[in-house]
């Protein structure tokens, strides 16, 4: 069998931590095929494939692609040989448009002058040959998250990629945008590409792959074919035990009491035809989990930047127990009761050149200040309790850089029930995150709302809405175009709310 | 959790320094070994020499700090130039008007300078915060225009008459500061230099105040989100780091000038910055990137004095410091993606 890639005995260490990331690991990958690479966070699968795009040397083993051995040193050898990557954290610039970003750095030149229209043109092209919804012209800073992700996609099928390396690509996705990106990995497949797929997401590997290689702790624990192992079995591996997905919607015992209201919010956007946001109004109740679901670019993204103070609506007002909080700063909302795990966790829900304790502090350092000056020693007791009870795995000294980014979500996670007081604000809270850690963020959500806390879950994972909110507000053009509870929510589907999240079905609004 | 001093880049770094001054001077001098032996043995020639070369220091770390306070809260001020000019010659007329407050009299001056530069680089701040601009254009600009007013006022309504030199008129003796190692013009300022060291540190490191500050510079958009006051500290670093560089415009006519000599401090704020760049902004690694700057000073000066070079081989070491510092910076933020 020919082979894409086969990578033999990787052992690569960190010094700065000690961390042994991947011990002799091995994979390969037929060519044509895909590979799904699983395991939980912090399992080495990252770091196995950085190696493969020259981000990072290992320390032994070796590299062959298309049967030759190789050493790849930089991105640009790796490029060289038809590797690709796409990231994770996307890669873009925001302020270029779609054609700009897909020809970065193999501009198309007409003598020596760079040609718009050519490059235009080229990049339409290729966004029609593979049936993407996106404009070349258009700036990929006012695209939505799934459709940035195309665009790195169609930066890799630019260059002509023969094995393309996806690090957790559906995390970000709604449902819909979920199938037409496996779509596309088909179609490369039959066109001779092949992909590596870097996931956790159990019923993912089964759908779309045809070899599977588990990592955990830093080791290959077993390569499979994908169609003769089950869910659970895949399951076991990853984690070392078998877990029960199921959560059981267990409730709040006290009053249903209103703690934030949202009347009539209009937010509109400089230069746009239609308003961002269009007349929103819902309440959260303690004790509730209120989901939300909605494709991207469909007002979800603002409606969580409203809740966090960094945008001020237009019309309308925002209620907090009663007092009005409209147009509250950050700071202010900090004050009133805000708890928040943003959906962005490296640009706005931590700083990674701080250390996990400054992080943990960040938002209530009054509280560990005397006269002016830090309490360092209450500062690092606090943290290294916090660290302990969550289960994070770093020290209160390290930066949160060096964490994975399963450790970082966890560690936001962390602060912000801390800081709680009776609302929280959950934007894709198990983003990256593997099952167990899903899991425990589940359990963590669940006990908030026995305590009568107020939860808002804004999240494009639908079956962790459908599984945790007491009621769903779907949103479509900006508005909320669906709210479902009681039977009305037992009986939904995905299905159910993505027809609405595609505004194919609208009204059936039964207002609160 | 902040940047770690990466000590064998920095020892690199320094070999490379020495090593252009090395090459430099077999290209530009006729006797090279006389010129290196004055480069390097002669600051260290006796009490005269080693007080003037420990006393540059002293300006070096309150321009490092200066620089260094900006950075940590994530702003560039580049404007050292004109704010340490502008510092000293606002510092030396206020000695002409407070010289009857008495023993208040000196640190008073040495404030107006630093409040006087502050609020220059305050401005940028300004700028930055209500309109966007860009503070490290900002910093330079005004700067540079800053120098050129103080150059017209040394020269004009400010010169004194009485010498040859364009200058103002000399402070008062009870402004000026305690020699410590005569004949030399090492003063008590090295002493306030390595205090504000200390003072500066502690800031950043222990006190709310700084915890928030380096907040900024990590990440603003994570402190806007924790609830720190951004707005703010995009004008109190900058303030700050004006006034740093005010303080070492004062204190260098206070300890060794004792009057605002036209364009005395010329290259002052360049020198400043590379050794922030060298300490990588932390207030205790800027000590000893002073005493290596201030090193490398003194042996151009001696070197130019008692051979053929000029004072010009300064400057490419500078650059080569500049170059390699920046690579070196630029490379790791690159690496980090991933």
């Amino acid at each position: 069998m020919a082979y894409a890639v086969e990578m033999v005995n990787i052992v690569k260490r960190y010094p700065e931590t000690g961390v042994l990331a991947n011990n002799k690991v091995s994979l390969s990958l037929p060519k044509g095929k895909i590979l799904a690479l699983a395991g939980e966070n912090g399992a080495g699968k990252s770091t196995l494939m950085k190696i493969l795009y020259g981000l990072e040397l290992p320390d032994e083993g070796s590299i062959a692609v298309n049967g030759e051995g190789v050493k790849i040193d930089s991105p640009l050898v790796a490029n060289k040989l038809g590797i690709g990557m796409v990231h994770q954290h996307l890669m873009l610039i925001d302020q270029f448009s779609v054609s700009e970003n897909v020809t970065l750095g193999q501009e198309v030149t007409k003598g020596l002058r760079l040609s718009h229209r050519q490059r235009d043109a080229e990049v339409t092209a290729l966004i029609e040959r593979h049936n993407f919804p996106l404009k070349a012209e258009e700036r990929v800073g006012e695209l939505t998250l799934g459709q940035k992700q195309q665009v790195e996609i169609l930066k890799m099928l630019y260059r002509n990629v023969e094995l393309l390396i996806l690090d957790e690509p559906t995390a970000l996705l709604a449902e819909q945008e979920v199938d037409a990106l496996f779509a596309t990995l088909r179609e490369l497949v039959v066109k001779g590409v092949s992909i590596i797929l870097i996931t956790h997401k159990l019923r993912e590997i089964k759908v779309i792959s045809d070899y599977l290689t588990i990592m955990r702790g830093g080791e290959v624990v077993g390569s499979y074919k994908t169609a003769e192992i089950d869910e659970e079995e895949i399951s076991r591996l990853m984690v070392g035990r078998t877990l029960a997905f199921k959560t059981d919607k267990s409730s709040y015992q006290g009053e249903r009491e209103e703690v934030l209201r949202l009347e009539g919010i209009t937010l509109n956007a400089k230069g746009a035809k239609r308003p961002l946001l269009n007349n929103v109004s819902f309440s959260a109740f303690r004790g509730e989990v209120l989901g939300f679901a909605g494709v991207g670019g469909n007002g979800l993204g603002e409606l969580e930047s409203l809740l966090g103070g960094f945008v001020k609506p237009s019309e309308g007002h925002v209620f907090y127990n009663g007092e009005d909080i409209t147009g509250y700063s950050p700071r202010q909302l900090r004050h009133s009761g805000l708890a928040y795990v943003p959906s962005n966790r490296l640009t706005r829900g931590s700083a990674s050149q701080a250390s996990l304790a400054h992080n943990l502090i960040a938002t209530k350092v009054a509280q560990f200040t005397k006269g002016g000056l830090l309490q360092r020693r209450k500062i690092t007791a606090y943290s290294n309790k916090v660290l302990a009870d969550y289960a994070i795995k770093g020290g209160s000294d390290a930066a949160v850089g060096s964490l994975s980014g399963g450790n970082i979500q966890k560690l936001i996670l962390a602060r912000e029930i801390e800081h709680l007081h009776d609302y929280i604000i959950l934007s894709q809270p198990t983003w990256g995150l593997d099952v167990e850690s899903s899991l425990s963020v589940y359990n963590k959500m669940l006990d908030l709302k026995r305590r009568g806390v107020a939860l808002l879950l804004i999240s494009s994972n639908l079956d962790e809405v459908l599984a945790l909110s007491d009621r769903v507000a779907v949103f479509y053009g900006g508005e909320i175009v669906a709210l479902l509870e009681g039977e009305a929510l037992k009986g939904a589907t995905k299905e159910t709310l993505g027809a609405y999240m595609l505004g194919l079905k609208g009204g059936g609004v039964s207002g609160t | 959790m902040e940047r770690k001093i990466d000590l064998p880049l920095i020892l690199v770094i320094i070999l490379l320094a020495l090593l252009a001054v090395v090459i430099s001077v077999f290209l530009l001098s006729g006797d090279p070994l006389r010129t290196l032996h004055y480069f390097f043995l002669g600051p260290l020639k006796g009490r005269y020499y080693i007080g003037n070369f420990l006393n540059s220091m002293g300006v070096l770390i309150f321009g490092a700090l200066g620089f260094s306070i900006a950075m940590q809260g994530g702003s560039f001020n580049l404007g050292g130039e004109g704010q340490i000019y502008g510092g000293a010659f606002v510092a030396t007329i206020a000695t002409f008007g407070l010289a009857r407050l008495g023993v208040v009299a000196p640190p008073l001056a040495l404030l107006a300078g630093a409040l006087f530069s502050g609020l220059i680089a305050a401005l940028s701040g300004f700028l930055k915060l209500r309109w966007g601009t860009n503070e490290l254009i900002t910093t330079f600009l005004i700067s540079y225009a800053l120098v050129l007013v103080v150059n017209y006022l040394v020269g004009g309504p400010f010169l004194d008459p009485t010498t040859n030199l364009i200058a103002t008129r000399k402070i008062a003796p009870q402004f000026q500061l305690a020699k410590i190692l005569e004949p030399s013009n090492l003063s008590t300022g090295l002493i306030y230099a390595l205090l504000a060291v200390v003072v500066v540190n502690f800031y950043l490191n222990r006190s709310r105040r700084g915890f928030e500050l380096k907040m900024v510079g990590f990440n603003p958009q994570f402190a806007l989100y924790s609830g720190i006051r951004v707005g703010w500290y995009t004008l109190w670093p900058m303030f700050l780091s004006g006034a740093f560089y005010g303080l070492a415009g004062g204190i260098s006519i206070f300890g060794t000038y004792h009057a605002t000599v036209k364009e005395f401090s010329s290259g002052m704020g360049w020198n400043a910055l590379a050794v922030a760049l060298i300490a990588r902004y932390r207030p205790w690694a800027i000590v000893p990137a002073a005493l290596f700057f201030a090193y490398l000073e003194a042996g151009s000066r001696n070197a130019m004095l008692h051979s053929d070079v000029t004072f010009e081989i300064i400057s490419i070491v500078q650059a080569v410091i500049f170059f390699f510092i920046t690579s070196a910076l630029l490379k790791k933020r690159g690496g980090r993606h991933g």
